[in-house]
């Protein structure tokens, strides 16, 4: 008969000292008796909570930097199956603090004045994915605010050596960091702070991303190399272009699903017959891509500024698959120029999407009339739609389905008086009988409770009308 | 057989607690600090008789396990643990085992201080319980909720992320 729990303490601590993540070990001292008092508490406060290695300071470019870990989330709520999830992001600037970010974006969000605790053992967590940053030491206001076009047009991957086993150091690890409209990667081996650029043709890279223990590139045409982690040398993988992806003004974008490579990119021209994105797979073997009828009806497609994420429908209720949801800007335009968003954006409401706080506006593939190329065409199209509450109560929706959000996304303009309309019309404190039957200590997260990166401060009190500590309904 | 110069054992025989005996090569058996430190013991004393190691708290079907690891692991240098074949091996050979075996098999590598076995048993227990909740946890290692209900409270308080 098996004793777990009468392991000897020192061998119960020395697994416990393998365990990566806060929660694990929180969750590993919870089982029993023997187990909780072989760990002791500095072993949790020493854990980080969203990646094994950072936060990390260092010397990067010249600049005092740290280089972050964040997380997208989804919580549900243990107590009330019927509260429907949140999406939330959350970046761990200092070991064991978190900051939470404006949904989906790279910007934190205001109530970081606020200090607070998330019970979870109130929510089932489901982790959607991990992302990394550089942030600037001495800049850190820009951490709350997308003014900086420059800083915010970059892309960073931490490079773990594939071979270094199960409890990879710092030692381990390189960034890759890629910039916008330069023909090379930037990569800093965290260990000596040696910064080097790698080049590949000449060719300027749309995304990077993780993969297989390598850094994959993609280009404007969709031609894909990658690095190899000892040499950082680039390899080509396939020159062969993504099939009408010339007429994309829209950089391509690389994610990541059970062992394969997909790019996504964006089309200027809709017609009726064709969706507003096409999804391609890699074949290495091959090298070649094929292209592939959306992304599955089980999934949904994040697109973030940081990088790309699956979901699983199952765990959006009322979602259905195969759709794409980004943030405006997730996107990128080769010129820089944000209007076609601006216009699709402008004067559109979408009420309560579940699990993710904001407005957005869903697209449907096929629903698209033909397209003049004027933008201010799409402008009038959605403009006559107003969806209230939740996708369930839409039995028009179908699969096939692209939806991304409007709302705190930043105007590149830095006009502010767009968003500020959208703002006004919310209710942010209804619906309080909906959270009957939550426990003490819980924070309830709302769309609106997120910095308008504006930062206008009229706007900021709104936001923490918006927040609702629930101390005692239960 | 033995060398003239200093005393030298080839074997030695391990004495399993349900009273086997297993014939045991000494470069596999020095995988083990324990049998290790008898053999050493015993040849510096200028024994060239084959010695009995007798292990009280080791089974034979355990013991058995242990000394195949010790005879894979006797084929690779010390500094070889990056080999890739010999990771796999490791890997293939835990993913075999229940959960108790797993239990005795580490309780047996702590015993027998053999180190690198003991660090691959950690890890894959540390690596089965990464992601699990609590319940999963106890249930897979059946483990008994021995909590009152007052600290099993505390304790839930215990998993919260800080905001700042």
């Amino acid at each position: 008969m098996a004793a777990w729990s009468a392991l000897p303490p020192d061998l119960l601590a020395s697994i416990a000292e393998r365990l990566e993540y806060r929660t694990d070990i929180i969750n590993f001292r919870a089982v029993c008796q023997s187990w909780r008092n072989s760990v002791s508490l500095t072993l949790v406060n020493s854990t980080k909570i969203l990646s094994p290695l950072l936060p990390y300071k260092g010397i990067i470019n010249n600049h005092a930097s740290i280089l972050v870990a964040s997380s997208v989330f989804l919580l549900q709520p243990y107590s009330n199956r019927m509260i429907k999830p949140w999406l939330v992001t959350v970046e761990e600037h200092n070991p064991g603090k978190l900051f939470i970010r404006a949904p989906l974006s790279r910007v934190i969000a205001a109530n970081h004045m606020m200090s607070y605790t998330l019970d979870l053992a109130h929510f089932k967590q489901v982790k959607l994915g991990t992302f990394y940053n550089l942030r600037k030491l001495d800049r850190i206001h820009e951490m709350f605010s997308e003014k900086r076009l420059s800083e915010y047009d970059n892309k960073v991957v931490l490079f773990v050596n594939p071979n270094c086993g199960n409890s990879p150091t710092i030692d381990d690890c390189k960034i890759v960091e890629l910039y916008n409209q330069i023909d090379h990667l930037s990569i800093t081996r965290l260990k000596t702070g040696e910064r080097f650029r790698v080049y590949f043709k000449g060719r300027e890279f749309d995304d990077i991303v993780n993969f297989k223990g390598r850094v994959y590139a993609i280009d404007f045409q969709g031609r894909v190399c990658f690095m190899d982690y000892n040499s950082s040398k680039m390899y080509s993988i396939t020159e062969n272009p993504l099939p009408g992806c010339l007429s994309s003004n829209y950089k391509k974008r690389l994610a990541v699903l059970n062992e394969e490579l997909y790019a996504i990119y964006r089309r200027c021209q809709i017609s009726d017959y064709e969706g507003a994105f096409k999804v391609f797979m890699l074949k290495e073997d091959e090298k070649n891509w094929d292209e592939i009828n959306g992304v599955g009806n089980n999934n949904i497609l994040f697109v973030t500024f940081d990088g790309c994420f699956f979901a699983s429908v199952k765990d959006f209720p009322g979602w259905k698959g195969n759709c794409i949801v980004f943030r405006r800007g997730s996107f990128p335009e080769y010129s820089g120029i944000p209007s076609f968003d601006y216009k699709i954006f402008e004067g559109w409401h979408i009420d309560r999407f579940p699990g993710v706080e904001g407005n957005y506006i869903v697209f449907r593939r096929g629903s698209f009339p033909a397209y003049s190329g004027i933008p201010s065409f799409d402008c009038k199209i959605f403009k006559g739609w107003h969806i209230d509450r939740d996708v369930a109560d839409f039995p028009g929706w179908e699969d096939n389905c692209i939806v991304f959000r409007r709302g705190s996304f930043p105007e590149y303009s830095g006009i502010p008086s767009f968003d500020c309309k959208i703002f006004e019309g919310w209710h942010i404190d209804r619906d309080v009988a909906d959270f009957t039957g939550w426990k003490d200590n819980c924070i309830v997260f709302r769309r609106g409770s997120f910095l308008e990166y504006s930062g206008i401060p009229s706007f900021d009190c709104k936001i923490f009308e918006g927040w609702h500590i629930d101390r005692d309904v239960a | 057989m033995a060398s003239s110069s200093s005393s030298s054992l080839s074997r030695v025989v391990v004495k399993s607690s349900d009273n086997n005996l297993f014939v045991v090569n000494k470069k596999v058996a020095s995988q083990s600090q324990l049998l290790k430190q008898c053999i050493d013991n015993m040849e510096e004393k200028g024994t060239n008789d084959v010695i009995l190691i007798p292990l009280s708290n080791v089974t034979s079907n355990i013991l058995t396990l242990v000394l195949e690891y010790c005879e894979k692991h006797a084929d690779f240098a010390d500094d070889d643990n990056n080999n890739q074949e010999l990771k796999q091996w490791d890997h293939e050979f835990l993913k075999k085992f229940d959960y108790a075996t797993l239990n005795s098999l580490t309780m047996a590598a702590d015993y027998m201080v053999t180190k690198s076995l003991l660090n691959l048993c950690c890890q894959f227990i540390a690596d089965s319980i990464k992601d699990l909740t609590v319940q999963q946890i106890r249930q897979i290692f059946d483990i008994k909720n021995d909590f009152t209900p007052q600290e099993e409270a505390d304790i839930k308080n215990e998993n919260a992320w800080a905001f700042r």
